[in-house]
């Protein structure tokens, strides 16, 4: 039925099938747009957060998606303007995942402020010292530009490129299309980074604090390692999740073995400088603001107990490291794919205490510490995201050519 | 015709004219004012200030009230009062109770569904008087006056005194007021022979032995005691008083006394007694009461029963802090013993308030600087016929009504709220109570039950005097004006008596209404000429003329400090009631202790008033370990709760004999273990929806104690707690 | 605020509070007049202390002794306004800014509610608008015209009652005067304080009521949480030794010698 849009020489579900699934995302979609709509009628007490929660799920998705999205402005800098050719064959699908997690952590901001329709403040009384102030003009241009870089995509689209206008268009597209990567590459490195400075400057709240160089502290330039070290491998397990569910080969191994290396790599360097820059935050900047380590963890297992360090840095940190760098474990798809995984959860788990644990620690020593559980008005926004992404993958996978080995790979 | 080009143009000019056009702005300017219209705003006006009095509780604090037009805004304190120097937080919270229009009765009400049923017809105010005066006219005809039960809770005594004038005059003996301490009158009567004020030279103390007296929570003067506290410990390392709480609980007043002394509830009067032995004892009693028969009597009972060694089982505390307290006691210039536990309103008994007074009598300190004080307040003077009578126990009175042992007709209740205080028995009593009338400007639980319901003004919306505050140690007479009027259909209650008995035809009450009331006693205290104005600290003699006294009255007071003086005429130590009290338990309490292997005592909060519901604004200040959602939370001892095995903040069901209710377990090092102690003032069915249905009425399973003397009061009771 | 702009305060005024923890009785009245006099809203059921909404709150704090050793304290903590305030330099939109005199100001209708500065205040002094406000039903008629009500969705705290400056400097102009006297101005919490625990007033002017107990105090004096650095302005009192470590991170040595200082 939808065969004229479908990239020559593909194979693609029959429709029928197509629109069972895109029905159950749908469902999803939909579930996420009522408690959204919740949200942005009855107000923000819809969620569970409070005054002690400012910053809850919300944020921590935001940041965990913005880092795990970092494989669209890290590929298309590696690919661009570094060069690594090979990287080609994976750079769509980064574009974009890179897009779906921007848009949706942007569309999570704008419901996450309590007044969506002051939300222009931010950019017409900008604040220039705030580092939330830097997020927002960052993330605001980088999504344009990640229009930009997608919008060559969808003119491949065989019906589009037909005309004769668009496929000039869409060529030239590609012709400029390392300006773009430079202008994103830069974009992004700033929100990366401040999203890293946001927590990292909070004097007042030692977990988060981190000292620093000139304005920026040490959690800026950790935040922009850690998403280009986790980027990547959440580009490969889309990728190879992707594989699995449509049963087709769509990039060569050694592609996702390439983005697994660089992963794993950065991780390498990022977990070096994590881990000094953990044992400087024990040794000196909690004992300036008279704390110890104990005070900042709660035990050790249940909420906040130091299984989460020992998570964060040990097993989902150190260990993913050491397998992806180690070439010999990298070259079988399983031990890539798990150390994709905890390399993703790791950073996800270094997001998930600077927000959650940072707000959570008493920052009186006669303070409880508060116990916050998101409402399901706060996941089923994050399910519209969720929908929201799954839509774009699935109909861009139908019916554009988002890879260009797949038609080599699954020649029979 | 459209071409591409022109199109293009007409896209591009648009927008670019779009930008520089001032529609942009605009609807971003839009969007922010709409985004601000979301809440009401306070109109403006001019400001104005009037003095006040404040009379959410006996405490009588000079307040200095801000007016924007007609409206009342804010409340302050007046620094010409004596009393105080800030607000407590019900003073605070006065314009929530002024403007809060779900709790004000906006017209007089006339019962039309079954009782407490809640279905009202609003009347005007001429039925509701021909109402009320027909039935208090077909009483009188029928000859059973005394069939007329009066249930006074007004902080004014002047408004009491009218009342009580009223009641006599009608020939009804049955007066009753709720905050009557009568286990102290009895006490106080037997040991001095003296009917009139109580009150407490604080000021001057140098040593205050409170007997859970919860003196910066509610007890005496409210603001006053806060008042002292800041000039005792004005230089905290060098205090001019060490107060030592005796208490089983640590209440605010305990955790800012220089010491606490955590006893066992209801032993207070064994703690006085052994305290009393080791002054005794040690021969450092004051001879100034001492050497008659009835000292010597005293003094060999205690010597015999009251040896601190045996005491420290029963009462908890330690031999060797008896004798230490008593020393620093006796050894002190001004030492006060103080009675009425938590706030004071809930009697204490006779027996444990002579106990206690006995150590003012042992270190002589009575009527002196420093001491107690007894004299006659202005109204006990100007009507000395009325200050005479011993006050009765009202809760008594309402069982023997609920059993039919005494016949009541019309239940006249003025600013009281019984059915909150006596759940079960005033319940029981209203079935035998044909005709209830409530003087209250809120709908509290009272109102709910009752026949007819008249609205009064709250305090600022009225003339009121205000007499001395409980338990200050000379008198006082100010005048409260209207500050402003008010936006309901309100009568005075004094009006309203007046005019009544005027139909009916009474004596002695010949005034047109309650304002002449007040002139006539400002001419009074004017013509006697005793005593002098008193500004902040400047004392100022009394002006020319009583207009210009009336004037001057209602920014600041009347006061005469000199009312005590020396000698009282005699002092018994051991009157009947000492010799009743010593052979038994000080209080009864039902139960096995099998069953209920805890003691359950009432926990009092400033921001807790009891017959006047709590304003939104204190609800919303009370901690979450007193309330919960709509759940009261007991406070106990961890080691209590684990031996019930619940967890701190976990339900619980709290068992007496009397009763079980479903409580939330707060656990706190701040209490003995084995005591549970329960928030009183939560649990009312009236007033609004802030209030109503949180928590539990403490009193329905609170204890009503009997004590030996006969007095009845709730004092504690067994309990249980139970996971759920 | 830069730090640079500290420096040039060229005003002879800079108005800190000081708390007497040990005068304080925690009765609450501080508490209820500044909802009065600030419009503050209540809702039937504020019992989430995590969700009520409050300029000033009074912490108990305990000694954590174990019966009958236990101690307690009461701690009025309205907004620190910091020198150094953290939530100013982090608010996206300038929506707070710390005034020449001292005070951190919030602009509710700039404010568009991404709780940054709640995040990063260490006081909780800030809180959020999570609900429409609502006030019990013609409670309405008793606003204070002076101060604006807060819609639902921005950020709100405490002012120093910011409009009773206003009102002093304009009745001093009228009067022709330039400075205020001491104790002119002061906010409604220090002014129901029952037991007068509160001190406001001008630092700057060494004559000043809270300049002098600095000065006669200086040993028993300290702020909430002085290492995190942004410079509170709130001092607190208290001559009891163990109220200090329980109130702020306080290191074992440091507390020694603390201990010994007070001897």
């Amino acid at each position: 039925m939808d065969a004229a849009l479908i990239p020559p020489g593909v194979q693609r579900c029959s429709f029928k099938k197509f629109m069972v699934w895109i029905g159950f995302v749908l469902l999803l979609l939909l579930w996420g747009l009522y408690g959204t709509a919740l949200c942005l009628i009855k107000g923000l007490n819809q969620t569970h957060m409070n005054n002690y929660y400012g910053f809850a799920l919300w944020i921590f998705l935001d940041l965990g998606v913005i880092a795990l999205g970092a494989g669209a402005f890290f590929t298309g800098f590696l690919r661009y303007i570094v060069g690594i050719d090979k990287l080609k064959n994976i750079i769509n699908i980064a574009v974009i995942i890179g897009w779906c997690c921007y848009g949706g952590a942007l569309l999570i901001l704008a419901i996450d402020v309590g007044q969506p329709l002051r939300a222009w403040h931010i950019f017409w009384y900008p604040n220039v010292h705030s580092m939330l102030t830097e997020v927002s003009f960052c993330i605001t241009c980088y999504f344009t530009v990640l229009c930009v870089e997608y919008l060559p995509i969808i003119l491949e689209n065989p019906q589009l490129d037909k005309n004769r206008f668009i496929h000039i268009l869409s060529h030239n597209f590609h012709e400029y299309m390392f300006i773009f990567a430079a202008l994103g590459t830069f974009l992004s490195f700033f929100h990366q980074g401040s999203l890293g400075g946001t927590f990292g400057v909070l004097f007042t709240r030692p977990f988060a604090y981190r000292t620093g160089f000139f304005v920026w502290p040490w959690t800026f330039f950790l935040f922009i390692l850690s998403a280009i070290a986790s980027g990547p491998a959440l580009t490969l397990l889309i990728t190879w999740f992707m594989q699995k569910v449509t049963g087709r080969k769509l990039v060569s191994y050694d592609v996702l073995e390439l983005m697994g290396k660089i992963a794993g790599t950065l991780l390498f360097i990022y977990m070096i400088f994590k881990l000094i820059d953990t044992w400087y935050w024990i040794e000196h900047v909690l004992p300036s603001k008279g704390m110890t380590l104990a005070d900042c963890y709660k035990g050790w297992f249940g909420s906040y107990g130091y299984w989460l360090l020992v998570a964060e840095l040990g097993v989902f940190g150190v260990i993913p490291a050491l397998i992806l760098v180690c070439p010999a474990l990298r070259k079988r798809e399983f031990w890539l794919i798990l150390g994709a995984l905890m390399d993703c959860t790791g950073i996800a788990l270094n997001r998930f205490v600077m927000v959650l644990q940072s707000s959570a620690v008493p920052t009186y020593p006669f303070d409880k510490w508060p116990s916050y559980m998101p409402s399901w008005q706060e996941w089923a926004t994050f399910g519209m995201v969720l929908g929201i992404t799954l839509l774009v993958i699935s109909l861009s996978y139908r019916y554009l050519p988002l890879f260009p080995q797949e038609k080599e790979l699954n020649r029979n | 015709m459209l071409t591409r080009r022109g199109f293009l143009q007409f896209v591009v000019g648009g927008a670019l004219g779009a930008v520089f056009s001032p529609l942009p702005w605009r609807i971003a300017d839009e969007l922010v004012l709409f985004s601000q219209r979301w809440t009401p705003q306070g109109a403006p006006g001019d400001e104005s200030w009037c003095y006040s009095i404040c009379q959410l509780c006996p405490g009588g604090c000079g307040l200095k009230v801000r007016k924007i037009s007609e409206r009342v805004v804010q409340v302050e304190a007046n620094p010409l009062s004596p009393i105080n120097r800030g607000v407590c937080p019900l003073g605070a919270a006065s314009v929530q109770y002024l403007y809060g229009d779900k709790r004000r009765i906006k017209k007089p009400l006339k019962r039309t569904g079954k009782r407490g049923e809640g279905k009202w017809q609003e009347i005007e105010w001429a039925e509701a008087l021909n109402l009320l005066t027909s039935k208090l006219n077909d009483l009188k005809g029928s000859g059973a006056t005394e069939g007329l039960l009066c249930i006074d809770g007004s902080v004014s005594k002047v408004m009491s005194g009218l009342l009580k004038k009223f009641c006599y005059a009608y020939g009804t003996s049955n007066y009753f007021h709720v905050n009557a301490d009568v286990g102290a009158s009895i006490a106080i009567k037997e040991m001095q022979d003296f009917n009139g004020c109580v009150g407490f030279d604080l000021e001057n103390a140098d040593y205050v032995l409170s007997f859970g007296s919860q003196l910066l929570e509610g007890w005496g003067a409210p603001g006053n005691l806060q008042a002292l506290y800041n000039y005792w410990f004005e230089n905290p390392l060098k205090p001019k008083v060490k107060v030592v709480q005796i208490e089983p609980r640590m209440s605010d007043t305990a955790a800012k006394a220089s010491e606490w002394l955590p006893n066992l509830p209801g032993t207070e009067a064994l703690v006085a007694l052994g305290l009393a032995w080791v002054i005794l004892k040690e021969g450092k009693y004051n001879p100034r009461f001492t050497g008659d028969a009835d000292f010597e009597r005293f003094k060999r009972a205690v010597l015999e029963g009251f040896n601190p060694d045996k005491l420290e089982e029963k009462t908890g505390l330690c031999k060797d802090d008896f004798i230490r307290v008593a020393r620093e006691f006796c050894n002190a210039k001004h030492p006060i013993a103080v009675w009425g536990r938590g706030k004071g309103f809930n009697s204490t008994g006779a027996f444990e308030v002579l106990a206690i007074h006995s150590l003012n009598a042992l270190v002589g300190n009575i009527n002196r600087k420093g001491g107690t004080a007894f004299f006659k307040d202005v109204v006990d003077e100007v009507w000395p016929e009325i200050s005479t009578r011993q006050p009765r126990d009202l809760g008594k009175f309402i069982e023997s009504v609920g059993a039919k042992k005494v016949y009541a007709e019309i239940a006249l209740v003025c600013e009281a709220n019984p059915a909150y205080k006596y759940p079960v028995s005033f319940g029981n009593a209203l079935q035998n109570v044909p005709f209830v009338v409530t003087f209250t400007p809120f709908m509290n639980d009272t109102a709910l039950v009752s026949d007819l319901v008249l609205p009064t003004p709250f305090y600022m919306e009225k003339w009121e005097a205000i007499t001395t505050p409980r338990g200050f140690s000379y008198p006082v007479f100010g005048l409260s004006c209207p500050v402003c009027k008010s936006s309901y259909g309100v009568k005075h209650p004094g009006d309203v008596v007046l005019a009544v008995s005027k139909t009916l035809g009474l004596k002695g009450l010949p005034w047109d209404n309650y304002r002449n009331l007040l002139q006539y006693l400002v001419e009074k205290i004017w013509s006697k000429g005793k005593g002098c104005l008193l500004k902040g600290n400047k004392k100022v003699a009394l002006p020319s003329s009583p207009r210009q006294m009336w004037s001057e009255l209602t920014t600041c007071v009347w006061a005469n400090p000199e009312a005590v003086s020396g000698g009282i005429k005699k002092f018994d130590f051991a009157p009947s009631v000492f010799a009743e009290g010593i052979k038994r338990p000080v209080w009864s309490v039902e139960g096995k202790s099998e069953d209920y292997p805890f003691t359950l005592i009432p926990c009092e909060y400033l921001i807790l008033p009891q017959d006047l519901g709590a304003a939104p604004f204190l609800v919303k200040q009370l901690p979450d370990t007193v309330l919960k959602g709509s759940d009261l939370c007991v406070e106990v001892h961890p080691e209590t709760a684990s031996q019930c095995g619940v967890k701190n903040g976990e339900l619980a069901l709290l068992q007496t004999p009397l009763g079980q209710a479903r409580v939330r377990v707060f656990c706190n090092e701040c209490i003995r273990p084995g005591i549970i102690g329960i928030p009183v003032g939560l649990g009312h069915k009236g007033y609004d929806e802030y209030l109503a249905g949180k928590g539990i009425n403490a009193y329905t399973i609170l204890g009503y104690n009997e004590e030996a003397t006969g007095v009845a009061s709730y004092v504690m009771n067994k309990a249980n707690l139970v996971k759920i | 605020m830069g730090h640079e702009e500290k420096e040039n305060w060229s005003h002879a005024e800079k108005y800190v509070m000081v708390i007497d923890i040990d005068k304080c009785t925690g009765c609450g009245a501080c508490v209820v007049a500044c909802s009065q006099e600030n419009n503050i809203p209540v809702r039937t059921d504020e019992t989430d202390k995590y969700m009520s909404l409050n300029w000033l709150v009074i912490y108990r704090v305990t000694n954590a002794q174990p019966f009958p050793k236990t101690k307690v304290v009461y701690v009025p903590r309205p907004c620190m306004h910091c020198d150094d305030p953290i939530c100013v330099h982090v608010c996206p939109a300038s929506a707070t800014d710390k005034d020449a005199k001292g005070i951190v100001s919030q602009i509710y209708p700039r404010c568009f509610g991404c709780r940054y500065c709640m995040a990063a205040c260490p006081y909780h002094a800030r809180v959020f608008n999570w609900y429409d406000p609502v006030y019990p039903k013609g409670t309405e008629r008793g606003f204070n015209p002076d101060v604006s009500t807060r819609m639902r969705g921005v950020v709100e705290k405490c002012s120093f009652c910011n409009h009773r400056y206003q009102h002093a400097r304009d009745k001093a102009i009228a009067e022709g005067r330039v400075c205020l006297e001491d104790g002119e101005y002061i906010p409604a919490c220090a002014e129901a304080c029952p037991t007068k625990a509160i001190y406001f007033g001008n630092i700057k002017d060494p004559n000043s009521q809270v300049s002098r107990i600095l000065r006669e105090e200086r040993p028993h004096v300290f702020r909430l949480l002085e290492k995190y650095g942004s410079e509170p302005s709130v001092y607190y009192i208290s001559r009891q030794d163990w109220v200090r470590p329980r109130l702020d991170w306080v290191l074992e040595e440091e507390h020694k010698k603390y201990k010994n200082s007070m001897k």
